[in-house]
């Protein structure tokens, strides 16, 4: 019966056409628009002063980032395996940018926090390495929390807790032990995506990141957008340092998950039963404090944004404001209006895009029995974000199209897409995989086509799935930002692409209505959604239980 | 039911967003419709556009749209890589110095402004705004406004009367109160425009900043800068190892009071935003030695434009004594007015001061080169 679902052609050669365009012709161009200027020992480019710095700040914030990243994700999902906590969705959600801001303007010196409790938060400078890392922690971490958890559920975890315990091994021994290394190679490409935005990363590196010198991704943008030769050129052998740095990074996720196994084997063969119950209930008391610490962080982060919304005359040592002015906020957001529509515009049609073109890939996958490896279809992760998008426009092809307004629109749109799909079908594949193809061989001996099948049989199982599949798109596109600066040509202007705008000059007010809609925006769509995840958790932990 | 109509709504919003771009499409068919490229970090400026754009709609029948851009050259960029001939994209310019520089050079501007323009002839002719941080305007371009570099510092630091703060003074203040002082990082456009400023100030002989810089002359020329600045960056913010970003960061630590000082190109500038509120109530402003650096900033038009004739119309209203006034008005941008006009003339002074006039352009990239060299490491 499953090969007869399996024979079953759900589509015509058109939409494997597109599908497969979709994927793989960014691929195709992006090599066309490679320049060849690889930075040889030679090239001006190791003479541009602070270099050194320049690479060796990236790949400190990468280190950091990635692994203390994926240190807490594991920590937080060890403690909260079996109930898990939904404070960490208001971090996710923020935007990077919106996020940072407002963190700045709260922990920073002379910052609020500062100027109510005196002396106490000199901890994080502005422009500062450290504070850079600390944000992208606080970002990462979250983000490998709620994506891991998917991971985790489609591990058979539970039953190789029980067997361990049959063995005479402590529920501790045998997580850190047995489930951790299965689950750390489940989030292989899941922390390659993290290191390898954070070796990078551009949007709050140039808000909260050092600047003399800045890191390499900033700095490779900054040089994109200058014309002169010798920046053309240090530009273009940028582009190679930048894949360079991407592949130690990419080498560092395979180094840490090799020396977590050997660790791990190492305690294994030495084995100890005894059940460390300090330790245990010390860790759950670390993370329980860590939860609430990065949840009030992102109230106060959120309130802060508001404030700055709707005050004028807010200067230092003033705990408020002079006056608060309501009409000031409400024009900015007035203003901002066009740019609310298009980011709305744009990341529904990419939610909507991505979730279509995913079932489908999906779909095919599974009626042709042909399971393809996940890197094929998140390979978009791998390769830095900026160096992608510069081979782009190095393309004749993406410069022709994108200098007419329609043009830019659409590959704009396009861009979105492509990375959101990559984040998408890591939140949905594994739910997708858990599920039998039995509904479809219900709906088909009933004589309902694949996709009737499909729509009412086995759609119901996945709502779920689906619509963290939609979110997660949705906030992927309403934070691109190099994507829609560079291939939107100034036709696309977004609420991100507005926040750098604004943020370009000494105004407060304008940037954090930009950044507080912003992350209203990413709020209401969690909001919208949450019902369906919900719903998904529910099942999951009812199956598991 | 509720899903449905949930669903409805947000593909009516996509659906909006796709016509809102079709009808953008084909307004640009339209030759009443300007793409304005200007920088786009203060909400007085962008609130001054948005004013001339219902102007212009009202009674030139225009549609100025207000490309905003964190900075200027990403438009330049964008003309440079024009390589098809006639475009839509770039209608019109905000820009000096090196970004008409490398326009003018590389023959991407139309040409006979001054011709093209009627209200061009209301430009004050005491201006000497036909030359460019070094390069000939030729016809490529027209002032918009006039820009005088300051400093703005807390009352704290200075005298009652006191309008000027020499380097050397800077100095002492800064060994006074270390860590409190910064200025933004070069090559940014209000970097470069303090070392040229000091540059000014310390040389023996400033006339060689107006010549172009020849390599065997400049370590004499920029030898005193960099001594002073040597001496200076121990005693600034982060002992001179970090600097902020722009005159916009700086001025964002200024009013956060993590820096005492920050730079402004507007000689109005202190007093408008402390009318708006969004300068801290004890800022002053002060000239960096007895002669300011001044210079213009400017409208120019891409040859590529296939609006030129609409544009031309947005720059003679831009530069009529309406739209001028408006632009000096404390209460909103107070950018300087480059016509002359007789109402203000008797409200208040010329907010200027001596000036000594832009160093060779050819400075601009020894300058930065060289400060990237030595203290970015």
């Amino acid at each position: 019966m499953a090969s007869e679902v399996s024979a079953v052609r759900f589509s015509g050669y058109g939409v494997a056409l597109f599908v497969g365009l979709f994927l793989f012709l960014p691929w195709v161009v992006g090599l066309s628009g490679i320049n060849g200027q690889v930075p040889w020992l030679t090239a001006e480019l190791w003479d541009y002063p602070g270099l050194s710095r320049v690479i060796g700040q990236s790949l400190t914030v990468g280190f950091t980032a990635t692994t203390v990243s994926t240190v807490l994700a594991s920590l937080i999902i060890y403690a909260e395996q079996r109930q898990p906590s939904r404070l960490w969705a208001l971090t996710f959600t923020a935007p990077h940018l919106a996020f940072a801001v407002a963190f700045l303007w709260l922990f920073t010196p002379f910052g609020w926090i500062d100027r109510l409790l005196p002396g106490s938060w000199s901890w994080f400078e502005h422009q500062s390495l450290p504070t850079l890392t600390l944000l992208l922690i606080s970002k990462e971490t979250p983000f490998l929390v709620v994506l891991g958890r998917q991971q985790l559920r489609q591990l058979p975890f539970e039953n190789w807790l029980l067997q361990a315990r049959s063995l005479g091994a402590s529920s501790w021994h045998s997580w850190w032990l047995v489930v951790l290394p299965a689950w750390l190679k489940s989030m292989r490409l899941l922390i390659i995506a993290v290191a390898v935005y954070s070796v990078g990363v551009v949007d709050i590196a140039s808000v909260a990141g050092p600047m003399n010198p800045p890191l390499l991704g900033p700095l490779l943008v900054s040089w994109q957008q200058q014309f002169d030769a010798t920046t053309v050129n240090l530009a273009a052998q940028g582009f190679w340092l930048l894949i360079a740095l991407t592949m130690v990074m990419v080498a560092w996720v395979y180094v840490q998950e090799a020396l977590v196994r050997k660790v791990c084997g190492r305690q294994l063969r030495r084995h100890r039963a005894r059940q460390p119950r300090s330790r245990a209930q010390a860790l759950l008391g670390v993370v329980g404090g860590l939860r609430w610490l990065l949840f009030i962080v992102s109230i106060a982060s959120g309130l802060a944004l508001f404030a700055m919304s709707f005050a004028e005359g807010w200067f230092y040592p003033a705990l408020l404001p002079s006056e608060w002015s309501l009409q000031g906020g409400i024009a900015v957001v007035k203003d901002l209006a066009p740019q609310l529509l298009e980011t709305l515009g744009v990341a529904l049609l990419t939610a909507t895009l991505v979730t279509l073109v995913l079932v489908w890939t999906r779909e095919w996958q599974r009626a042709h029995s042909r399971e393809l490896p996940d890197l094929v279809f998140i390979a978009a992760l791998l390769i830095p974000q900026t160096a992608l998008v510069l081979a782009w426009l190095h393309a004749g092809s993406v410069s022709y199209v994108i200098s007419s307004e329609t043009g830019a629109w659409w590959v704009t749109v396009y861009a979105h897409c492509w990375f959101s799909f990559a984040f998408a079908y890591l939140s949905y594949a594994p739910a997708e995989r858990a599920e039998t193809q039995d509904h479809l061989t219900v709906g088909r001996s009933l004589g309902f086509s694949y996709w009737r099948s499909w729509w009412y049989f086995k759609r119901p199982q996945l709502n779920g799935a689906l619509m963290y599949a939609f979110l997660v798109s949705f906030l992927v596109s309403i934070a691109q930002y190099v994507p829609t600066l560079l291939l939107g040509q100034g036709y696309v202007s977004t609420l991100t692409t507005e926040l750098v705008v604004l943020s370009s000059g000494a105004e407060w007010q304008a940037p954090a209505v930009a950044a507080m809609l912003l992350w209203l925006l990413a709020l209401l769509a969690i909001i919208v959604l949450s019902n369906g995840i919900r719903r998904l958790h529910f099942s999951r932990d009812k199956k598991s239980s | 039911m509720k899903r449905i109509k949930l669903l409805a709504a947000l593909l009516s919003i996509v659906l909006a967003t796709l016509m809102s771009s079709t009808v953008s499409a084909q307004d640009r068919s339209q030759p009443t419709s300007v793409r304005f490229y200007a920088w786009a970090g203060s909400a007085e400026v962008n609130a001054y556009i948005q004013w001339a754009s219902r102007e212009l709609a009202e009674s030139h029948a225009i549609t100025l749209q207000h490309v905003k851009v964190a900075d200027i050259s990403e438009a330049v960029a964008l003309v440079l890589a024009n390589s098809a001939g006639e475009s839509d994209a770039v209608d019109l310019l905000w820009i000096n110095g090196e970004n008409f520089a490398a326009l003018k050079d590389a023959d991407r501007l139309v040409g006979g402004l001054e011709d093209k323009v009627p209200n061009s002839r209301l430009i004050r002719r005491d201006l000497d705004w036909h030359v460019d941080f070094g390069t000939a305007v030729e016809g490529f371009e027209l002032p918009w406004g006039i820009a005088q570099l300051q400093l703005i510092m807390h009352t704290k630091h200075v005298a009652p009367a006191q309008t000027v703060v020499t380097p050397q003074a800077l100095l002492e203040l800064a060994k006074r109160s270390p860590g409190r002082f910064s200025y933004p990082k070069p090559p940014s456009f209000h970097g470069t425009s303090w070392l040229k400023a000091l540059a000014f100030q310390l040389t023996d002989d400033p006339a060689m900043l107006t010549q172009p810089a020849e390599p065997a002359t400049i370590d004499t020329v920029l030898k005193p800068l960099w001594g002073y600045l040597d001496r200076l960056h121990p005693y600034l913010w982060h002992q001179g190892t970090e600097f902020p970003i722009s005159a916009g960061r700086q001025r964002q630590l200024f009013n956060q009071g993590v820096l005492d000082n920050s730079v402004t190109f507007n000689p109005n500038e202190v007093r408008a935003l402390q009318l708006q509120n969004k300068l801290a109530p004890d800022a002053r402003s002060l000239s960096i030695g007895e002669r300011a650096l001044t210079n213009f900033h400017y409208l120019a038009i891409p040859r590529a434009s296939r609006r030129q004739q609409a544009a031309l119309e947005v720059i003679n209203f831009l530069l009529s004594p309406r739209a001028q006034a408006r632009k000096a008005d404390p209460q909103g941008w107070a950018d300087p007015s480059v016509i002359r006009l007789p109402q203000r003339d008797l409200d208040s002074p010329d907010p200027l001061v001596a000036s000594h006039p832009e160093p060779h352009v050819s400075w601009n990239a020894v300058l930065e080169r060289q400060w990237l060299a030595r203290y970015q490491r």
